[in-house]
């Protein structure tokens, strides 16, 4: 199987072995040669995967989208746009918003909570302990996540740990409603989307050179000034694929919301899972699900944009 | 020297229970191009760090143009480095990497013709705009010393400042850094391993060993004559007899008994170009070497082989007193 993509390499690789053309290149054309064949070899199985489990499914849910609904599920021949005219009823635009507003506020203080966390593993912690603060930050995922979100269930609810400490310490007599509000949405999503934020922040602090830290300290840059002039913008391209890493799963998430959010909690998610699920609705859930995507690349698009603009490198 | 601009009084730094720099007491007059040689781990770049602001005496004292300067951070000195390795900021042009300092600075007014005039005071102008990865080693470097300059330090310091360029470039460099410190007439401390260019650039050099300073002089007076063997032996002078050492260009090689010679035998020539470097067995077991100029050797000894017999002299007055 030749796929397209690899075989417009091919152009490349004559260019490449002409630059370095020289006497008995014969041997070495046909090594290039079969080395390129390994090639296609190698990446066969990730077209496979990303055609089969990623393009194909999008493609299907592509199609569905301009698909009618019928009676318990089934699916009736379009082409037609109800359902997107459906998406941008004023109902569902309240979900989308209030979608996004968690997804921001999660990546907030995500991002808060991580910088701090990467910037000390990375540059103050001593070398010895670095494994092992990884380590913590990435132990959580040993469990299974639908697991954790429960946890966070028995440590909110009204006889929950928070609840029951604050009681039995008399600094309340009502429980606290912790639990199904947005705040143990957010909680739980940014207990979930952390490590994603440090690991990146980490390895581009990581890759800092401390020496360009003295020579802002040298020319006369206080603490404050070498952080927000050097190290910030250094560390800018894995800031950025945290923020990306943290608001994308955070804006699409259904399990957080469903466990912890209660009933007046829905966001995106949820209403995609609903639409495929007891709403016997795929075409509208694909075509939400075609909407958010869509929202998520022109966030991409238009940061690359502003990026570009601003000659930075650009890291997605 | 009545007009000393840095003086450090006894300093001490240890790192754990070695000690980086002991004892060390130096005064730097200004507008002086002042190296710090010897070889790696000698505490050298350690001193530089002291002066920089970066480390901290454990004791002594470092009094920058009068003015005891324990405690000061390093951006509050009125000192500024050029390092190593250049440590440019990547994500700055060039003119922003200059400018970087310049918001420290409140009495330095009009700031784009500074840059400007900085940037062709190093031979820079037209490139404001690159960022740093677009530029070679040598213009690198020249935007380091501009992002330093523009500040007028009291004291300039240079870590290795040339140790990342070709040889070619280093050449050209030490002539373009020897000249820009006469045209700016600021103090220039540079710190290097290499005695060549110690002696090409500076005008006094300090040269370390295991943290002490073992002799501070002229460039003259450390290569031509030593206190100690350390001094000796690192600025090449490897002839050591009891009491004296003499340089090996100082010695001369005959291939027929001479009065006064030492009898050996050669054991090796090296070829380098402008000279030949001989190793001359003596007859007591001794190894000497010997640098002779290409051009002015008689043929007879220019044709010794190693395994032929030879005779070294050299004259009283190279002899330099050692213990």
């Amino acid at each position: 199987m030749r796929n397209p993509k690899v075989e417009s390499r091919n152009p490349m690789e004559t260019r490449s072995s002409k630059s370095e053309e020289r006497p008995g290149s014969r041997i070495s054309d046909f090594f290039r040669l079969s080395s390129f064949d390994f090639r296609i070899c190698l990446i066969t199985p990730t077209w496979l995967v990303l055609g089969l489990l990623f393009l194909a499914p999008l493609a299907i849910m592509l199609w569905l989208s301009f698909q009618r609904a019928g009676l318990y599920g089934a699916i009736e021949p379009g082409p037609t746009l109800a359902n997107y005219v459906r998406c941008v009823e004023p109902g569902y635009v309240a979900i989308y918003g209030r979608s996004v507003w968690i997804a921001v506020a999660t990546t907030v203080i995500c991002l808060m909570v991580s910088y701090p966390m990467a910037y000390y593993i990375a540059l103050k912690a001593r070398p010895e302990r670095k494994n092992l603060l990884l380590a913590l930050v990435v132990i959580p995922f040993w469990t299974s996540f639908l697991v954790r979100t429960y946890a966070w269930m028995f440590i909110l609810r009204d006889q929950g740990v928070i609840n029951s400490l604050l009681m039995a310490l008399g600094i309340i007599h009502e429980p606290l409603a912790l639990l199904y509000t947005p705040l143990a949405v957010m909680i739980g999503q940014v207990y979930a989307e952390v490590p994603f934020m440090v690991l990146p922040i980490y390895a581009s602090l990581e890759k800092l050179d401390r020496s360009l830290l003295e020579a802002a300290r040298d020319l006369g840059a206080g603490a404050a000034a070498a952080f927000w002039r050097v190290t910030v913008p250094l560390a800018m391209p894995g800031t950025v694929a945290g923020i990306v890493l943290v608001f994308i799963p955070s804006l699409g998430t259904f399990i957080t919301p469903d466990l912890l959010g209660g009933a007046k909690g829905m966001l995106v998610g949820n209403l995609i899972q609903n639409q495929f699920g007891p709403a016997l609705n795929k075409p509208f859930g694909s075509a939400v699900a075609m909407a958010l995507t869509a929202f998520v690349l022109a966030l991409l698009w238009a940061y690359a944009t502003w990026a570009k603009r601003r000659g930075e490198e650009v890291a997605l | 020297m009545n007009d000393v601009i840095l003086r450090l009084d006894a300093v001490e730094k240890h790192f754990g229970a070695t000690p980086a720099v002991h004892g060390v007491t130096l005064e730097i007059a200004r507008g002086e191009f002042f190296a710090l040689l010897g070889p790696s781990g000698c505490g050298k770049t350690t001193l530089l760090r002291l002066v920089a602001g970066f480390e901290q005496p454990d004791a002594g004292r470092v009094v920058l143009d009068g003015t005891d300067v324990a405690g000061v951070p390093a951006n509050e000195r009125p000192v500024n480095t050029v390092f190593q390795h250049y440590a440019l900021f990547p994500h700055l042009t060039v003119a922003d990497n200059v400018a970087f300092g310049l918001r420290y600075k409140s009495e330095i007014r009009n700031q784009k013709s500074d840059i400007d005039e900085m940037l062709r005071l190093v031979r820079l102008e037209g490139l404001g705009d690159r960022k740093p990865d677009q530029l070679s080693g040598g213009q690198k470097q020249r935007v380091a010393l501009a992002r330093a300059l523009i500040l007028h330090p009291k004291v300039l310091l240079l870590d290795e400042p040339l140790a990342a360029l070709d040889v070619k470039l280093r050449k050209e460099m030490q002539v373009e850094l020897k000249a820009l410190q006469r045209r700016v007439g600021i103090t220039f401390i540079f710190v290097t391993h290499d005695q060549e260019e110690a002696l090409t650039l500076a005008d006094r050099v300090a040269v370390m060993n295991l943290g002490k300073v073992e002799q501070v002089g002229t460039t003259e007076a450390i290569f031509e004559r030593p206190w100690t063997k350390f001094v000796a032996d690192f600025m090449g002078a490897v002839n050591f007899f009891d009491g004296f050492v003499v340089r090996p260009e100082k010695m001369r090689l005959h291939a027929a008994a001479t009065a006064g010679a030492v009898e050996g035998k050669v054991e090796s020539k090296v070829y380098q170009g402008e000279t030949t470097r001989w190793l001359v067995r003596a007859a007591d077991g001794k190894l000497l070497t010997v640098v002779e100029q290409n051009d002015g050797v008689p043929d007879a000894v220019s044709r010794l082989k190693p395994g032929d017999r030879v005779w070294v002299t050299w004259e009283r007055r190279h002899e330099v007193p050692m213990k």
